[in-house]
């Protein structure tokens, strides 16, 4: 309150241009604080509450079901974009810019390697998936709660913001710095391989169930590449038709995910 | 709700000096809200345009009062406990609730707006209406009596005597 108080009085001064100092101001306010208000009673506030009842829109049932993506206006949509970029938080927006381009010069290590840059792209997917799935439960359940939104869309918001994310950065990363061509095939189809996996897992297995296998699945893959076991370092992992195959799989594991999603699941809330 | 009940009932507590009239103004208020949210612009701050709301009704009550010829619109007099169980620091309270109650109502509001609301000029101005010119000076004339009431109460007294 005192820090309020000195704000107020410092604003006033200026504001009522008088010859009373700053300090004498305070001390004024300081007097004026002697004077408190009773908190209203417990039935006002109920009765309150009592009244506004029935002027607040009570949430179609409809919403609660999944209703596929073409029932809701693009503009709603759009604004379900927003919200879910707000959700996100500063933390994940700045970790994303800088795991982008650290992937993007171990990435680059690898070349001459054997070993497909794809294998960066893994982790980033499951960490950016972790912080926009799991903690932000209560956030993201009042966003459903309170906007005209479906489940799926709910999903396909979070998703589009964190893959678009992704694809941004890559993309201004490899026009910026003149990345390879070669880098950005597997690494966008590894993204989306990883991506369509790790939500459709989330769908019949829950979110951190989910998340825990698609990192073990890249790291089993990370540790095998020294001992020749792994995907990322077989002779045809660097083949664009490969990549491609990979590719179409992960847009499709998203499809299918977003077409059979249950609100439960979706907000991470694992019953 | 919770969140902005407390400050607005404290608001026309402050100005009607009444609880059940802070009470049920405060009720009143929270239903225009809601039935008025579709005029509220999202690109603004919401608490000024609530205040606005709640000033509108205050003064809605008012000239209810001088329909009725209640004095509800003369210079306040708020609830004060009984003299016999003042201890010194209820004392200072209903001291600075009598300086505030006595300041004229214009002065008053602009005064509870910008001290307890913490609304600026400009935006006292939008809730009430009033040029900023008229708010500023407003809140010259308020500061200028409580200055004189509660930080040099002497001179006042020899003055009222």
């Amino acid at each position: 309150m005192s820090s309020q108080r000195t704000r107020i009085a410092h604003e006033m001064a200026t504001e009522i241009d008088e010859e009373m100092t700053e300090e004498s101001l305070d001390l004024l306010l300081t007097k004026l604080d002697l004077w408190q208000t009773p908190a209203p009673s417990i039935e006002s506030t109920a009765a309150v509450i009592e009244r506004l009842r029935p002027l607040v829109p009570a949430p179609k049932p409809e919403r609660f079901r999944v209703t596929g993506l073409s029932r809701e206006p693009l503009f709603t949509f759009l604004t379900s974009l927003l919200l879910q970029a707000r959700l996100l938080g500063r933390v994940w927006w700045i970790g994303t810019a800088l795991a982008l381009p650290v992937g993007y010069l171990l990435a680059l290590s690898l070349e001459g390697t054997g070993i497909s840059p794809a294998i960066i792209a893994p982790p980033v997917v499951i960490l950016g998936l972790l912080w926009a799935l799991v903690p932000m439960r209560g956030a993201a359940l009042q966003v459903e709660l309170t906007s005209p939104v479906n489940p799926a869309q709910v999903l396909l918001g979070r998703l589009l913001v964190s893959t678009g994310t992704h694809l941004v950065l890559g993309g201004l990363l490899w026009l910026l710095l003149g990345a390879p061509g070669a880098l950005l095939l597997p690494w966008t189809a590894a993204l989306f391989l990883f991506s369509g996996l790790t939500l459709l897992l989330t769908l019949y297995a829950g979110t951190l169930t989910a998340l825990a296998v698609a990192a073990g699945i890249w790291g089993t893959q990370f540790v095998g590449v020294g001992r020749e076991f792994s995907l990322f370092a077989a002779p045809w992992a660097d083949r664009p038709a490969v990549q491609l195959i990979a590719l179409g799989v992960g847009l499709g594991l998203i499809a299918w995910s977003i077409g059979r999603a249950p609100l439960h699941r979706l907000l991470g809330r694992e019953g | 709700m919770h969140r902005y009940h407390r400050p607005i009932y404290a608001y026309l507590y402050r100005l009607t000096g009444r609880r059940e009239a802070a009470e049920d103004l405060a009720q009143e208020c929270f239903i225009r809200l809601m039935t008025r949210i579709r005029e509220y612009n999202p690109a603004q701050p919401f608490r000024p345009w609530f205040y606005t709301i709640a000033h509108n009704l205050y003064k809605d009550h008012c000239r209810a009062a001088e329909q009725r010829a209640h004095p509800a619109a003369e210079p306040l007099s708020p609830e004060v406990p009984a003299p016999i169980d003042l201890t010194e620091r209820i004392a200072e309270q209903a001291e600075v609730a009598v300086a505030v109650g006595a300041l004229a109502e214009g002065e008053r509001e602009v005064l509870v707006l910008r001290y307890w609301g913490d609304l600026k000029v400009d935006q006292i101005a939008a809730a009430t209406g009033l040029p900023a010119g008229t708010v500023k000076s407003r809140l010259f004339h308020a500061v200028q009596k409580l200055k004189r009431a509660l930080l040099d109460p002497a001179p006042a007294r020899r003055n009222q005597a």
